[in-house]
């Protein structure tokens, strides 16, 4: 990959962007450079979100959760940010890949009545009156649960009839996404992937399935969001949790230029390694973070020395956060000068399935600015990673780490401007 | 310009080097095979919880299951859902087939790839949590399963799995589309070994509810043994199954230079959205049309050269007549002499499970020349014109057979099993 460009080249031609402090590229390029005072940013939740504005296709509104409602607008968001129209590719051609969270996120109020009438008091349930009862729902109940409802929507919002899949795989999920749908591209499988993630972490039985697995941070209220401890802080003990999407449309430079989008990014690179050693066991020493690290820069054809940039995890969990830590001393042991680090997680929270996608949004703003901004950099102890970019070395490594012990890593290489 | 059987000779192959299995048929592959060799149907009234005020109150589920529980850390048994239980004993079962140590060394050139059920909610999680808000103490939550793809970093643990874990959910096509992917991983080069398959269940009050608000499910309660009848003029819906089905995939020179014992093939794989509604087939079977065709494709095989095809066949008026449509429209010409099977008249419909003990049974299949029948069938429907098999297990020779899925959201897969004789 190093050097020139080429039509093959698979490039990122747009970004669905959103949390809960803003929708969209520009906007939140604008809260990326802001002063905490100018976000206005409460919490990280997008329980009060409403995806009706910024749906494509609004019919599609009635029989989801209001998870995926999250998912679809990121969608929407992607297709007009990168201008896609059905149409500007055959159907057969147009793959879609969505990493979904865990289906126990659904928020599936339409039995609440069946449920608050058939409880007994004393914890136990009579179900022949939750059959009565539930039995009153909407028939399209069911389908608020399905975990590849964001799937369908955009393939039908592109007519997409290629190669598909939905992926439940935590913090790296989006990646994974990503990834495979790099993978369809370039052995020809497809002409346009349109991939990335959703996360709606806030659900109720998520945030207390993952506060049960002692994962979150407890006793430190969203509300102190500013001085809450995020990812690669020596304070950090959990993480902070955020709901959002990110999603990006990647095809051949060449088609690209043939339909006159605007290039983001060029997408090098991407992988994943596993510790294989069961949820929540991490290999502290980073063993496998590195191993993911010599991957994906074999595959982009590059060496640590041109990697200007690392977008870190940082998810927020001690061990994990360590294991990251050590992997990334190791790798960038040799290099003179160590490339700048990003927690994007201290300004947007843990993104989980839609994580390590946002940024490439941005880096021309940060490379152009030399420096990685206040907002999303952290000091970390005795660690060679500033805040500082070379803009002579192009190329960008976005990391994540899941709780599961999987990571996933991309290589994007920022546009000459 | 390479032609497809230039490009199949110089592609790597993927071979099948251990299959487990824990169905309602039975705990293991072999008795799982053993029942459907003798054409049973194991439903009946739904014991999970209890159904009599349902309006649909039976299914296929997995009897005098025990979890193997050496397999598992102490602290993870109290959250081990069914789905995750059936998924670690067949995996045990595949692993020990392949000869390889559970939870031996782990390996960058090893993953897994798993089609994993939705999470079954429980009504005292949403009563706790969704509706008293006591999402602030957890230890009020008396039992909380393991995440789906916390279940799949199990698996990654006994596998050894160090080349990235994957679990995918396009409910009816999740083991379908994690079987296909498992492939393509080896296909690429990425890693030689991989665990896959799929799991689920979906026997619970939420599910019965959802599916029968639906109009999916049979409603042939007095008849539970008879009620899934694929392909039959009279079919009135799908009954649940349950279960897990893991193989062990594995690049072909890597199986031989170990001495394992080969299975089977995976020859072609194809994958399509329909695009069309999420429920709903498109009347002229388009995405599974382009599936089979993707996957005949890949494999560099003609339609003429599938003697066997292990239908999605749930048992509902709209899938298995658009479905044999499809089937009609691939194999054109060949149609009437390519057999059509759908196992679920044996199982159930294991959803997410399906399309993975759907692939071992064309696997079995291949090995023992025989053809799977449909079970119930009782006034074949004119409607679906497609050659069905026999109605007991008979002997037919053949080198391939395919297997569909098809999944609520429009994805649609096929893959194609080779025999084992490589």
């Amino acid at each position: 990959m190093k050097g020139g460009m080429s039509g093959q080249d698979l490039v990122i031609t747009g970004l669905g962007a959103l949390t809960n402090l803003a929708t969209g590229r520009t906007r939140l390029s604008e809260c990326m450079t802001a002063k905490p005072d100018q976000r206005q940013q409460k919490d990280y939740s997008l329980a009060g979100f409403k995806a009706m504005p910024l749906m494509r296709d609004k019919r599609h509104l009635k029989s989801i959760s209001h998870s995926d409602s999250v998912g679809m607008a990121g969608v929407s968001v992607l297709l007009d940010d990168a201008k896609l129209n059905i149409g500007d590719y055959p159907a057969a051609r147009i793959g879609v890949y969505v990493g979904s969270p865990s289906p126990c996120a659904s928020d599936n109020d339409a039995y609440r009545e069946a449920i608050i009438a058939s409880h007994k008091g004393d914890g136990s349930y009579d179900l022949a009156t939750f059959a009565r009862l539930s039995h009153e729902a909407r028939p399209v109940t069911l389908l608020t649960g399905l975990t590849n409802n964001v799937l369908c929507y955009t393939s039908l919002l592109m007519d997409a009839r290629g190669p598909n899949s939905s992926y439940m795989a935590s913090a790296v999920a989006g990646q994974l996404a990503v990834i495979n749908a790099m993978q369809r591209l370039k052995r020809g499988k497809i002409d346009l992937a349109i991939a990335g993630g959703f996360a709606f972490p806030t659900d109720p039985i998520y945030l207390a399935m993952l506060t049960k697995h002692g994962l979150t941070q407890r006793g430190v209220p969203n509300k102190n969001y500013e001085t809450v401890p995020f990812g690669l802080d020596p304070e950090t003990i959990g993480m902070v949790l955020a709901d959002g999407a990110a999603f990006v449309a990647i095809e051949r430079r060449e088609q690209a230029r043939c339909r006159g989008a605007s290039v983001l990014a060029t997408l090098v690179g991407g992988a994943v390694t596993s510790d294989g050693l069961g949820p929540k066991h991490f290999h502290s020493d980073g063993r496998s973070i590195l191993r993911l690290l010599h991957k994906v820069v074999e595959q982009a054809g590059i060496s640590p020395a041109d990697v200007g940039l690392v977008v870190s995890g940082a998810a927020g969990i001690t061990d994990l956060d360590l294991a990251e830590l050590n992997a990334l001393q190791q790798f960038f042991a040799g290099v003179t000068e160590a490339p700048a680090l990003a927690v994007p997680s201290k300004l947007w929270g843990n993104l989980l399935e839609a994580g390590g996608l946002m940024e490439i949004g941005f880096l021309n703003e940060i490379y152009q600015a030399g420096a990685v901004p206040a907002s999303l950099s952290v000091a970390v102890p005795g660690s060679r990673f500033g805040a500082k970019i070379d803009q002579t070395k192009p190329y960008v490594l976005l990391l994540r780490t899941s709780a599961w012990g999987e990571y996933s890593c991309i290589v994007v290489k920022r546009e000459d401007p | 310009m390479q032609t497809n059987s230039e490009k199949q000779s110089l592609r790597r192959r993927v071979v099948i080097t251990g299959i487990g299995a824990v169905t309602p048929l039975g705990l293991s592959m072999q008795d799982t095979w053993n029942g459907l060799v003798e054409g049973i149907s194991v439903a009946g009234p739904v014991r999970r919880f209890d159904a009599r005020q349902f309006p649909v109150q039976m299914a296929y589920e997995v009897d005098g299951f025990k979890l193997a529980k050496d397999l598992v850390l102490m602290h993870e048994v109290p959250h081990m859902s069914d789905i995750c239980a059936f998924a670690i004993n067949a995996t045990k079962e595949a692993l020990e087939q392949a000869h390889i140590p559970i939870a031996g060394p782990v390996s960058d050139r090893t993953s897994v790839c798993f089609g994993v059920g939705l999470q079954c909610p429980q009504l005292s999680w949403y009563d706790q949590v969704h509706l008293q808000r006591k999402f602030d103490d957890p230890s009020l939550i008396p039992h909380i399963h393991l995440f789906p793809d916390q279940m799949s970093s199990i698996l990654g643990r006994l596998m050894g799995a160090g080349g990235g874990i994957t679990s995918v959910h396009t409910a009816c096509a999740s083991s379908g589309q994690a079987m296909g992917e498992a492939y393509d991983q080896i296909l690429s080069g990425d890693v030689d070994l991989v665990l896959t398959g799929g799991t689920d269940s979906m026997i619970s009050p939420f599910y019965h509810t959802g599916f029968n608000l639906l109009g999916a499910l049979s409603k042939r309660n007095d008849s539970p043994k008879t009620a899934s009848r694929p392909f039959d003029r009279d079919r009135d819906g799908f009954v649940f199954g349950e279960g897990a089905c893991v193989f062990v995939f594995e690049e072909l020179e890597h199986a031989k230079a170990r001495g394992a014992t080969i299975l089977g093939e995976v020859c072609g794989y194809g994958v399509t959205e329909s695009a069309y509604r999420i429920t709903d087939l498109h009347p002229e079977g388009t995405g599974p049309v382009e599936a089979m065709q993707m996957a005949l494709d890949d494999a560099g095989i003609t339609a003429a050269e599938v003697g066997y095809i292990n239908a999605h066949g749930t048992s509902t008026q709209l899938n298995d007549r658009i479905e044999a449509l499809a089937i009609a429209k691939v194999f054109g010409e060949f149609a009437p002499r390519t057999y059509v099977s759908s196992t679920k008249s044996m199982t159930g419909h294991m959803i997410a499970a399906a399309g993975a003990i759907e692939f071992a049974f064309c696997v079995k299949a291949l090995e023992h020349q025989v053809l799977p029948p449909s079970i119930n069938l009782f006034n074949p429907d004119p409607d679906c014109r497609v050659n069905l098999t026999p109605p007991q297990i008979s002997s037919h020779p053949m080198n391939y057979a395919l297997s569909n899925s098809v999944g609520f959201g429009g994805s649609n897969t096929a893959l194609i099993a080779g025999r084992g004789t490589v």
